[in-house]
């Protein structure tokens, strides 16, 4: 039996919490993307400072 | 060389106009050296994928994306294999005189190459590749139909075949600005968004290395072609590449499934990819473990680099992959990389 699928490409920008450090960054990253599907293919695209914080840009494609 | 293998994570993203491997398959050179230096490199089709050009090595392993992020977060082993029976996936929307050239390169592939290939099946319905770009201007794209794609796959799964060609139709305009500029050797590949997420659906609900191809009408012949486009204009498919990378890829298992003989995540020595392209999920997940990363000079679209990430120390800088296979060759030796540069740090003194 197939499930139903389909795909949804998205662009976040999510602020870089301060105490998640980069080694912990790809499962915090799969958190947030899951809470938009299951995470099929993604990336940071940019990390930006803003107000003396920093910013993570994502493009990716998930499964809804 | 005596010492061990230094299994090693090659990665080259698709679709951010990689000035080494944004093209076809021109990352494989630097790829053969990275082999030869590390004696084990994983690495994913975008590196190895020249269309009509391709170059086989034992030390090399031809892992698809979505099973190199797995394989990198320790989710899924790589077991080697002799060979593998390759199904072949042919886009309904494919028309037939181009699908029956797909066709060819196959026979052609076990005729010629002795590969192992078969059987066919077609989709029950187009795929309808739509292709677009991220802000960053990356390549991306979905399928209209995922759930085609994936029953067609099953079907070859249950008839045998233990890895899976696709060859999806992919939209065209020969006029564009972008085409032009990546023939020209600027810009990004437009198609290797979609591509890619062809590929990662399949090996997701399969769990089979399997590997994408599209469809496309012979361009007309550019005679500014770069050299680093040349591999997808020398005939009319771009399969034969991905049936020779398939042919001897490695099994996917889950990690707890691992035997004796398995490559595995906690075995890798090192991970190696382009300064700018740190943001993936393969990379961020060897810097979990602390793979040691060798950053290489390798400009594309993104500037997602060690400060960017923060990574104040311990990452290996290259200015280029022939760089890089030094460092390779240190780390595999047991040689500290910082005694082959200058100058020489004196011991830390702890208070």
């Amino acid at each position: 039996m197939q499930p139903e699928l389909g795909l949804q490409s998205m662009q976040l920008v999510l602020p870089w919490p301060d105490h998640i450090p980069c080694s912990a960054l790809r499962g915090w990253i799969r958190q947030q993307l899951a809470r938009h599907g299951e995470p099929l293919r993604w990336s940071i695209t940019a990390v930006e400072s803003v107000d003396q914080t920093r910013q993570l840009r994502l493009e990716a494609v998930v499964l809804q | 060389m005596t010492s061990a293998p230094l299994p090693t994570l090659m990665v080259v993203p698709t679709g951010i106009g990689c000035a080494i491997g944004g093209y076809a398959g021109d990352a494989l050179p630097s790829a053969r050296l990275l082999a030869a230096a590390s004696g084990c490199l994983i690495t994913h089709p975008n590196v190895m994928n020249g269309a009509a050009l391709y170059w086989r090595d034992p030390r090399m392993h031809y892992v698809e994306g979505y099973s190199l992020d797995r394989f990198a977060a320790a989710e899924w082993v790589l077991r080697p294999v002799r060979r593998q029976r390759i199904g072949l996936l042919l886009d309904v929307g494919i028309e037939p005189e181009l699908a029956q050239r797909q066709i060819q390169v196959a026979e052609g592939c076990s005729a010629t190459l002795g590969l192992e290939i078969g059987p066919v099946v077609q989709t029950d319905q187009p795929l309808e590749v739509q292709l677009e770009l991220g802000a960053s201007g990356a390549s991306s794209g979905r399928i209209a139909a995922p759930g085609t794609l994936l029953r067609a796959g099953e079907r070859l799964k249950q008839a045998g075949a233990t890895a899976i060609a696709v060859v999806a139709r992919f939209p065209e305009d020969p006029d564009s600005e972008a085409l032009a500029a990546y023939r020209q050797g600027s810009g990004v590949d437009a198609l290797a968004g979609a591509e890619a997420v062809i590929s990662h659906l399949l090996v997701r609900h399969l769990q089979l290395p399997c590997a994408h191809a599209p469809a496309l009408a012979p361009l007309p012949l550019d005679p500014a072609l770069d050299p680093r486009a040349a591999g997808e204009e020398l005939g009319y498919t771009f399969l034969a590449c991905v049936l020779v990378g398939l042919s001897c890829a490695p099994d996917l298992l889950p990690a707890a499934q691992a035997q004796p003989g398995d490559l595995l995540a906690q075995q890798l020595g090192a991970v190696v990819a382009p300064q700018g392209a740190l943001g993936g999920e393969a990379v961020l997940a060897c810097l979990e473990r602390g793979v040691p990363l060798i950053s290489v000079a390798n400009p594309s679209l993104l500037a997602v680099d060690q400060a960017a990430l923060g990574l104040e120390c311990g990452v290996l800088q290259a200015s280029s992959y022939s760089e890089a296979a030094g460092l390779l060759l240190a780390l595999r030796e047991g040689l500290a990389p910082a005694a082959l540069t200058r100058p020489v740090s004196p011991l830390q003194r702890l208070p």
